[in-house]
């Protein structure tokens, strides 16, 4: 049952009236969805974390000034912010790189992983190997190959394989279930 | 909105691929914005989007030195070394007036083979026989070194081995490969380094090798290659 003062325009309520635990609950409802959003088209970390931190500190401002005209869409209110600082990134990133493609010698940060980053990604490919090896046939393997490799849309793949759309969302879902699960098996192990 | 709908139309991995209409992706991200189940299932299929890409890209990798991973006796990075050392001794020793007799675009492939990141992401492209043999496939160049990967879709079960070259406009091999093990029954991983190809038409063509050495065309792709961002 939901508490009258969690939903959205109980939230903002409870912002404006002061009550600090509510900045705080609204913060931990969309830190990781906020994040998704930001990190779909931030691909530098230490940006998307500029532009995370600026779409909480901008939309508690908003909230506590009464600048949410409509108080029961919040998700809508947030996701605005996000999207809006995302594009002033681009804009400033385009800004910076125009007045300094004359400086040829300026040192840039290493666009090479980190070490971690290289194991997080065999770890990653090992586990997409397992999950491959484990579908039943070849034809489903094309079905991934096509769609995360190739970008296949899921039509075209259906229509070349002669699968219905069922069978393709099957796929995918128990390949994603799969992963998750091997995924998870592993980092419990490396808990003990 | 609901989950049905959301399952029904695939918008999770439509959103991981960045294929949705802006009005649809506001929409959705309205939704999964406060939606644990949806942001806990955008991040499975981020992950193992990636992850396909990379066990591919990996598995290619393991190609590029003209042998299978499980023979190879020095790390990747210890077999590019031995790349640029070579490279360099081999100009050295020709001297530059030798160097201008070596085939151009030979010589520029094999020092960009050297000069490669080997830690940059590859870039991968599947090419289907079905949907690739006929038009120009278009791609985009990487704006930087890296490897490029083609996922070529043949019958890899008729041959054990594969050699797969790209030629120009004009007929002229610009690069190769032989001994191209395949990734599974229906296809071959061909591993380029973004260093050789440079804007313009080229013909990818993947011949399978029998036993006497001679070479067999299975699969030709032509690729119209632009300059990358």
């Amino acid at each position: 049952m939901e508490v009258a003062g969690s939903s959205d325009a109980g939230l903002v309520s409870r912002i404006r009236s002061g009550e600090r635990s509510a900045e705080d609950e609204l913060v931990r409802r969309y830190c990781r969805g906020v994040s998704i959003i930001i990190g779909q088209s931030v691909a530098d970390p230490a940006a998307a974390a500029d532009v995370y931190q600026e779409t909480f500190r901008l939309a508690l401002l908003k909230v506590r000034a009464g600048e949410v005209r409509h108080p029961d869409r919040l998700s809508g209110f947030i996701c605005g912010i996000a999207r809006s600082l995302v594009i002033e990134h681009f804009r400033r990133a385009a800004r910076f790189t125009e007045r300094h493609e004359a400086e040829p010698d300026r040192q840039l940060p290493s666009p090479e992983p980190s070490q971690l980053d290289q194991l997080l990604r065999k770890e990653r490919a090992a586990l997409a190997r397992q999950v491959l090896s484990e579908l039943p046939s070849d034809r489903d393997r094309k079905i991934l190959y096509r769609f995360y490799l190739e970008d296949d849309e899921k039509d075209d793949i259906c229509a070349d394989l002669g699968i219905t759309a069922l069978h393709f969302n099957q796929v995918i879902s128990r390949a994603r279930q799969r992963y998750k699960k091997i995924y998870e098996s592993m980092r419990e192990g490396r808990k003990k | 909105m609901q989950h049905s709908q959301i399952e029904e139309q695939n918008l999770i991995d439509r959103y991981v691929r960045g294929t949705m209409p802006a009005a649809e992706r506001a929409e959705f991200e309205e939704h999964f914005v406060d939606c644990a189940e949806c942001q806990e299932q955008i991040e499975v299929a981020k992950s193992l989007r990636q992850a396909v890409r990379e066990s591919i890209a990996e598995s290619a990798g393991g190609w590029i030195a003209g042998e299978p991973v499980h023979e190879r006796r020095r790390p990747a990075s210890g077999w590019r070394w031995v790349a640029i050392a070579a490279c360099a001794g081999l100009l050295m020793a020709l001297g530059t007036s030798t160097v201008l007799l070596l085939q151009r675009e030979r010589a520029r492939s094999v020092l960009a083979s050297a000069r490669l990141s080997s830690e940059l992401a590859p870039v991968v492209f599947g090419l289907s026989l079905s949907r690739d043999a006929a038009e120009p496939r278009d791609i985009a160049l990487p704006g930087d070194s890296r490897w490029m990967i083609f996922l070529a879709e043949i019958d890899a079960t008729r041959y054990s081995r594969y050699r797969a070259s790209v030629t120009n406009s004009r007929g002229e091999e610009i690069w190769s490969q032989d001994g191209i093990l395949p990734n599974s029954p229906d296809s071959i991983s061909v591993a380029i380094p973004s260093g050789a190809l440079h804007p313009g038409t080229y013909t990818l063509g993947v011949s399978g090798a029998q036993p006497d050495g001679s070479l067999i065309p299975v699969a030709r792709f032509p690729l119209r290659l632009a300059a990358g961002k």
